[in-house]
């Protein structure tokens, strides 16, 4: 409870105060990191969600307000859109024509850096996830890949718990789709 | 590792180890990005949700708008009439209400609301106050028994406020909406389901008094506003029994 006490007053702080804000960024920045990383699967797409992430925090700090979950919360939100954000990104060029066009421009790696690769990655999963909507996979990812309780979770979306509950319910059904589909393209 | 459910597996990513991220990023951010905040935006805006401003004619609208498609009777033909009299009564289509006069020229799918004192004459045929009716096929149809007992007539142009009751605004809330604005601008809705009986379909309102989605009970609870305005807006989710009158609704949402 201190902790969270403190916390809300170096939120407070922050609003007026980089060096407070960049105590919030020490404190939180490994966090949103592995969070982007479980998401995306590389360290360099991992390192522009969070540079952003903390980008728009700072940008939109003024505005916060202390609800369930806190900043850790509201943070991870901002991080879960970079992420869509991300992904949508990276989905633009998947046609087969701009397949062929970026394989001639820059040929695939033989593999990820060795450091690139996380014990109990799933590639596969985390490709699923990128296929259903966006909101699916952000209730999913703070509930699942961030390990926000359900409560806060909904904060961080701006949703009653009852509402998560339902859009989590469905993403799960959704994700299962996706991964047998999946499978069956195999 | 595929024969696991999602759900295992997602917490099995979450509790991956990941390595930190690298000490020049921290620097990078902490040095120079942050201290170069734009200027504080002014006062922050307040959640707006009530009071709601959806006034009883636009909700008498919307549901009229939902009876037309529930029960069939809207084809979208392209029939059109023109008013040969029109005293004290407005016209609406696509949500926008305007005064109605001799002379106007309104299209199918066209509702006409009548004032307590006025009147409406198409094709011969005359709506007396507090009638309501719609266009179809070029030939007007009185549609009052559709809204009996759930909204009320206003006079056009006034602020319209009901005069009977239930007013929607005393409905009781027994739903929850949540509005989210995509990049791309449109407005999604997801809800929870109606838990009380004889229930039959949602209607999820916009303030400008459109109809933006129509669901029934037992389908998805889902739906999205393709066509919202860049500004702000207000949503309302209304329920309505198998006689289409509201039973029920959510809190008003602002996105």
């Amino acid at each position: 409870m201190t902790d969270l006490v403190d916390e809300r007053a170096l939120v407070e702080q922050a609003r007026t105060d980089p060096g407070a804000f960049a105590e919030l960024y020490r404190a939180h920045v490994d966090r949103v990191h592995a969070f982007a990383w479980r998401r995306l699967g590389s360290r360099e797409a991992a390192e522009d969600v969070v540079s952003a992430t903390f980008e728009r925090a700072w940008r939109a700090l003024p505005d916060f307000t202390w609800k369930d979950g806190g900043f850790p919360a509201w943070l991870l939100r901002i991080a879960a859109n970079q992420v869509t954000d991300h992904v949508r990104r990276e989905a633009r060029p998947a046609s087969d024509r701009g397949q062929r066009a970026l394989s001639l421009l820059a040929p695939p790696a033989a593999g990820a850096a060795a450091d690139d690769v996380i014990e109990g990655d799933d590639p596969e999963l985390r490709a699923a996830l990128a296929r259903v909507r966006p909101r699916y996979a952000e209730a999913l990812s703070l509930r699942y890949l961030a390990g926000l309780e359900p409560a806060e979770a909904a904060a961080a979306l701006g949703v009653s718990t009852a509402t998560f509950a339902v859009v989590l319910n469905r993403a799960k059904h959704a994700l299962e789709r996706e991964l047998r589909r999946e499978e069956g393209s195999r | 590792m595929t024969d696991q459910d999602p759900i295992t597996r997602l917490q099995a990513l979450g509790s991956a180890a990941v390595p930190p991220p690298s000490e020049e990023l921290v620097d990078a951010l902490v040095g120079a990005r942050l201290p170069h905040r734009a200027p504080a935006p002014g006062p922050r805006r307040p959640v707006i949700r009530f009071p709601v401003v959806l006034p009883a004619a636009a909700l008498a609208a919307a549901i009229l708008g939902f009876v037309l498609v529930a029960v069939g009777h809207h084809d979208g033909g392209n029939g059109s009439v023109v008013l040969q009299n029109a005293v004290d009564a407005s016209v609406e289509v696509g949500g926008h209400s305007t005064p109605a006069r001799a002379g106007t020229k309104v299209d199918d799918g066209t509702v006409i609301t009548v004032g307590p004192s006025g009147s409406v004459t198409v094709n011969g045929v005359t709506l007396g106050p507090g009638e309501l009716a719609v266009i179809r096929k070029g030939r007007l149809q009185r549609l009052r028994a559709a809204l009996e007992g759930s909204t009320t007539t206003t006079t056009p142009g006034s602020s319209g406020a009901s005069n009977a009751a239930p007013a929607w605004e005393q409905l009781p809330i027994a739903v929850d909406l949540e509005a989210r604005r995509a990049a791309s601008g449109a407005v999604t809705f997801v809800w929870t389901s109606y838990r009380g009986t004889n229930a039959t379909g949602y209607v999820v309102v916009r303030e400008d008094r459109t109809i933006v989605a129509r669901r029934r009970v037992g389908g998805v609870l889902e739906a999205a506003d393709r066509a919202a305005p860049g500004t702000r807006t207000r949503y309302v989710l209304v329920v309505l029994d198998s006689s289409r009158r509201p039973v029920a609704r959510s809190e008003v949402v602002a996105v």
